[in-house]
């Protein structure tokens, strides 16, 4: 199983969801590793040291091939956003690219 | 389509409907910009705001911590922290429920999550570049570099959805769109609302060249940055119910600030994603 992850909110944490980076708040009040699942006490912890996010590890059950249409679907929204874009001028592709990777990985 | 042009006199005419810029910042900002004030005269002004005062205090005890002295009263604490500090704690209380209260008010929420989602892009940029001149008027810049929107949405209602019409009908972008309409385009208009109020320079010139920062302004860090950023937040979709898009991006402010963006991004958007949903969830408590 592929794992992926994900910038959320702090806001939107719920017990359950596994960290996927170190989490620190409050100057070291408190700190949880990667892998650590959050428990409710944790979500209320993130919320009393106004934690702005969270980054989690989500399983990624997609095979290649959805992941290949998720791309290809991505790419097309990003080309309405680009519409008027010079995508010729290396620093707007360039752009475009980080934005691609960021929003279907 | 009708033209109707607008001066700045005709802007600042029309300041007195509008919400009131806060009354302490602009006083702070006005105090620290003359030369012939002293401390004495801007610690009596901080401590009529109880908000600011209380940040002063709290900066000034850890100020006074480190270096093993006490702060009693707020002329010490003012001269501990110094002006800088100071401006930079009145426009952070300031500024957000100001912009937020305009914005609300005139654009139903959609311009003020655009302009959270430009002040977060903002200010996480000029920490990944580690511009630490910049850092602490880049959010606040983020969230006024659409000022003049704001006016025009208030004052030229029906005109500005011309402009609007026009830029989606016709490809044409936002600024040649009002100029043709106005004379003036929202970021120059903007600019001159930023002045009246006081606000530092580099944000009146980072609100004024924002759409297109090579042609007015050379090495203005905070232009090239509020330009840059206000392209990401379109980039990365953050204004969710409305469709920004990416017209223009200036190579030769990435390349001032550094960013060629070959580097792997995913954590600075990751970032500035997140924190965008926070600040609009948490500014509009």
């Amino acid at each position: 199983m592929r794992f992926r992850q994900e910038y959320i909110s702090s806001h939107l944490a719920a017990p359950g969801m596994v960290l996927g980076a170190p989490t620190t708040g409050g100057a070291m009040a408190f700190s949880l590793p990667p892998g650590h699942a959050l428990t409710e006490d944790n979500v209320l912890q993130l919320e009393r040291h106004k934690l702005e996010f969270i980054v989690i590890s989500v399983p990624d059950s997609r095979t290649e091939d959805q992941v290949a249409d998720d791309r290809a679907q991505t790419s097309d929204r990003l080309r309405t956003t680009f519409a008027g874009a010079n995508l010729s001028d290396p620093y707007i592709a360039s752009l475009f690219e980080q934005v691609l990777e960021f929003r279907s990985t | 389509m009708a033209q109707m042009r607008i001066t700045r006199e005709q802007v600042l005419s029309r300041l007195d409907v509008l919400p009131a810029f806060p009354k302490t910042v602009q006083r702070i900002l006005e105090t620290v910009d003359d030369p012939q004030s002293n401390m004495t005269l801007l610690a009596d002004i901080v401590a009529h705001d109880p908000a600011i005062a209380a940040r002063v205090f709290a900066v000034a005890h850890k100020a006074a911590n480190d270096r093993h002295r006490g702060v009693n009263d707020i002329y010490t604490a003012t001269s501990l922290i110094g002006t800088q500090t100071v401006r930079e704690i009145a426009l952070s209380f300031g500024v957000p429920g100001f912009i937020q209260n305009l914005a609300c008010n005139y654009a139903k929420g959609e311009m003020w999550r655009h302009s959270v989602a430009v002040g977060v892009c903002a200010q996480e940029l000029a920490w990944q570049i580690d511009s630490r001149d910049i850092i602490p008027h880049a959010f606040i810049a983020g969230l006024l570099h659409n000022i003049g929107h704001l006016w025009l949405l208030r004052f030229a209602g029906e005109a500005y959805a011309s402009c609007w019409a026009k830029m989606r009908n016709e490809g044409v972008d936002i600024c040649r769109a009002e100029e043709s309409i106005f004379g003036v385009n929202h970021a120059v208009l903007g600019s001159w609302l930023a002045n009246n109020w006081g606000l530092p320079l580099s944000i009146c010139n980072a609100i004024k060249g924002h759409h297109f920062p090579d042609a007015l302004f050379e090495d203005q860090p905070l232009v090239n940055l509020l330009h840059v950023a206000c392209v990401l937040s379109n980039a990365l979709g953050l204004n969710e119910n409305t469709n920004g898009h990416v017209h223009y991006l200036s190579s030769k402010a990435c390349l001032a600030l550094g960013l060629e963006w070959t580097c792997d991004m995913r954590s600075l958007f990751g970032r500035i994603d997140a924190r965008t949903k926070y600040m609009s969830q948490f500014l509009n408590d």
